[in-house]
């Protein structure tokens, strides 16, 4: 029982955090990171 | 059920390694997917250890003695209270303390972080995965609190006694949420340099974090002074054990950047001395956790003989020269394009604190140490006592007290004569009027009376300081003078919230001059009916108790107290015996005024009913508490939120993250 619910939690929890990482990748989002950083330096 | 909390734990170190180089990795190639990706795996660190913890109170509430760290430090006869305190009642449990309350911080630091400075939120989640992962490193190999025995004691050992206390139920955790805050400055102020923002280097955005850290530390303190005072019996509720030594340096240092932070708020000033004290005060609460939790502190071979120190040493000399040499590469950019105008200005009554702060930081970390490094040294430990300490810090405390009231009457940049003799004239007079009405009234020695002196001075200050806004606030507002005091306050929370800890700290100041110089303490063994003189009180001791509680067996000495012809009424002094774990706890009778305590503890007593009673009346102590409370509604009123918006100086990237949640 308890190695069924770790090895649920262990997947969700990796899909979930590796999620954004296969989404294609916002360009604008990455643009305005960067602009965002040298308006600041 | 320990499956599941080592499951949590290696699960959790994972996410924090995984998040330490995603967020260093897409921070540098501005992959701002792989930073979301990052920032969920620290979620996923807090979910994991929530999981651990709730797991190990799942435990110490089923008193599931399979728990090798549930048999150490919980009993069948444990209250309930103390079986859940017990969670941090340890070294492995407390270190998971650190380690959670670290995850809700780093949540909660990249929330803001999000919302008001999106640049640095792959610097500060890289920053709190890496510190998260150390202990993530400590809690999966040589302080787990998820080991086994295979078979499991009847009953366990039960928390050390002296911690059976609710001041000890509370101390630790506000200890360990103001050394776990320091962390979140020290994650913005390295992410700012890192990502190359070194203009103000993250420093006001960290300003608030450090204020809660600082207010966490205060309780911390305050709480374990309590403790100190209520439990152990010795009359005294600070003694430089380095314990609190390692609580108070980095509160210290935090102070210090409290009052730094406003002059480079206000004129860009001494960016490079703000930095090092974020990155001061981050390894001293990491070296404040070592101290405590290495064994050096008992001798240096029991450190060497436990891993743990090791670790700590390694990855606080790893963190140190890692922000060190960041600091230095950024230093030039560091250097603030104004200096200081003149000595007679507030920067430089501002800048004397500082000096004064970490002289007093500096004093306290070479007393803590110096046991160790004499050891390592001479083969030899040598000690400095108390006596080190007090002739040390006394004078610079009553500096720091000095430039408390001077700070605040000093105008920025440079201040006229004219301008000070007006400033000056109300306070100072304060001072002097309090210093020689106490020389005549009888009080000697003289160190007393300057800190009394410093005190009306101080107040003098605040009071004045007040009654400038109230003036002012009044010429423009047709109201009274209490609307007018909270409208003024309301509005400039921060300045006068700053004010009224200062108000806290001199209570404190008064309290702790008070019940040092002019505590009176005697030693009596009394038989039934006897009665004791002190300091104007007169003690009766009308006779013994024994019964058995908890697990101890308690013995009572009743009193009955009387001023004059007056009958205070009863008081008990207790002592329980733990026979299982020969150690005894002390229950102070205590009748407390604001003008003084009367302190008596039971200390022995004979088979035919006679007692040695230690009494002691110890002056003001209660202002010191007191002081503690206003203290705390000054902080509270500083961090509430200003009710001016705050400028958002760029746009959040849409797809980096979302200040609602991951």
């Amino acid at each position: 029982m308890t190695d069924a619910v770790m090895v649920i939690l262990a997947v969700a929890i990796a899909a979930w955090v590796l999620a954004p990482l296969r989404r294609p990748a916002d360009p604008s989002a990455s643009r305005r990171g960067h602009a965002a950083r040298e308006s600041d330096s | 059920m320990a499956d599941l909390g080592r499951f949590g734990l290696l699960g959790a170190l994972a996410l924090a390694l995984y998040a330490v180089a995603a967020a260093a990795l897409g921070g540098r190639a501005q992959r701002w997917e792989i930073v979301r990706s990052a920032v969920r795996a620290l979620w996923g660190v807090a979910a994991l250890e929530a999981l651990a913890g709730g797991v190990l109170v799942a435990a110490l509430l089923r008193r599931d003695y399979s728990f090798a760290y549930v048999a150490g430090h919980t009993r069948d006869a444990q209250a309930l209270l103390y079986t859940v305190t017990a969670f941090w009642g340890g070294m492995e449990g407390s270190l998971l303390l650190w380690a959670v309350v670290l995850s809700a911080y780093s949540l909660a630091a990249l929330r803001s972080v999000a919302r008001e400075r999106p640049q640095l939120l792959a610097g500060v989640a890289a920053v709190c995965a890496a510190v998260a992962g150390f202990f993530l490193v400590l809690l999966t190999s040589v302080a787990s609190p998820f080991v086994t025995v295979p078979f499991p004691p009847q009953d366990g050992r039960g928390m050390n006694p002296l911690l059976l206390n609710p001041w000890m139920a509370i101390h630790p955790p506000a200890l360990y949420l103001g050394f776990v805050g320091l962390t979140v400055p020290f994650a913005i102020v390295m992410a700012a340099l890192w990502s190359g923002a070194a203009e103000e280097a993250g420093v006001l955005l960290a300003r608030r974090w450090m204020l809660w850290a600082w207010y966490c530390l205060s309780l911390g303190l305050g709480f374990g002074a309590k403790w100190s005072y209520v439990v152990l019996g010795w009359g005294g509720y600070w003694a430089w054990d380095p314990v609190e030594n390692a609580a108070l340096m980095p509160w210290l240092v935090a102070t210090a950047f409290l009052h730094s932070v406003m002059i480079q708020e206000r004129r860009a000033m001494l960016r490079q001395w703000t930095v090092v004290l974020v990155v001061l005060a981050f390894g001293l609460s990491i070296f404040g956790t070592f101290l405590t939790r290495s064994g050096v502190l008992s001798s240096i071979h029991s450190f060497t003989q436990s891993p743990l120190g090791g670790y700590f040493l390694a990855f606080l000399a790893i963190a140190m020269l890692a922000a060190f040499g960041l600091v230095a590469s950024r230093w030039e950019a560091l250097r603030s394009p104004n200096v200081l105008d003149s000595a007679l200005s507030r920067e430089s009554a501002f800048l004397f604190n500082n000096v004064v702060l970490l002289t007093i930081a500096f004093a306290v970390f070479l007393g803590t140490v110096f046991p160790v490094l004499s050891e390592a040294l001479t083969g030899r430990r040598m000690n400095v006592g108390p006596p080190f300490f007090d002739h040390i810090v006394t004078p610079l405390a009553l500096g720091l007290l000095l430039l408390m009231g001077i700070g605040p009457l000093i105008a920025w940049r440079r201040a006229s004569a004219e301008s000070l003799r007006t400033s000056f004239l109300t306070p100072g007079a304060a001072g002097v009027v309090v210093g020689l009405a106490l020389t005549a009234a009888g009080m000697r020695p003289p160190g007393a009376v300057l800190a009394f002196a410093l005190c009306g001075f101080v107040g003098g200050t605040v009071a004045l300081e007040f009654a400038r806004g109230i003036r002012v606030r009044r010429a423009h507002h047709a109201e009274g003078i209490l609307p007018s005091l909270a409208g003024l306050v309301l509005h400039n929370r921060r300045r006068y919230g700053g004010y009224v800890v200062h108000l806290g700290i001199l209570l404190v100041v008064a309290g702790v001059t008070g019940s040092q110089v002019f505590s009176t303490q005697r030693v009596a063994t009394v038989r039934p009916g006897d009665a004791v003189q002190i300091a104007g009180y007169r003690v009766r001791f009308d006779g013994l108790e024994q019964a058995t509680r908890e697990g101890a067996l308690v013995v009572s000495a009743r009193l009955r107290a009387f001023a004059g012809t007056r009958d205070l009424g009863p008081l008990e002094a207790r002592k329980n015996l733990y026979l299982a774990d020969s150690e005894a706890t002390t229950e102070v009778a205590l009748r407390s005024t604001p003008r003084d305590d009367l302190y008596v503890v039971l200390t022995g007593w004979t088979a035919g009913g006679d007692a040695t009673l230690r009494l002691l009346v110890n002056p003001l102590v209660m202002w010191i508490w007191a002081g503690g409370l206003v203290l705390s509604f000054g902080a509270v009123l500083a961090m509430l939120p200003e009710r001016r918006p705050v400028p958002v100086l760029v746009e959040a990237p849409a797809g980096a993250w979302s200040p609602g949640g991951p």
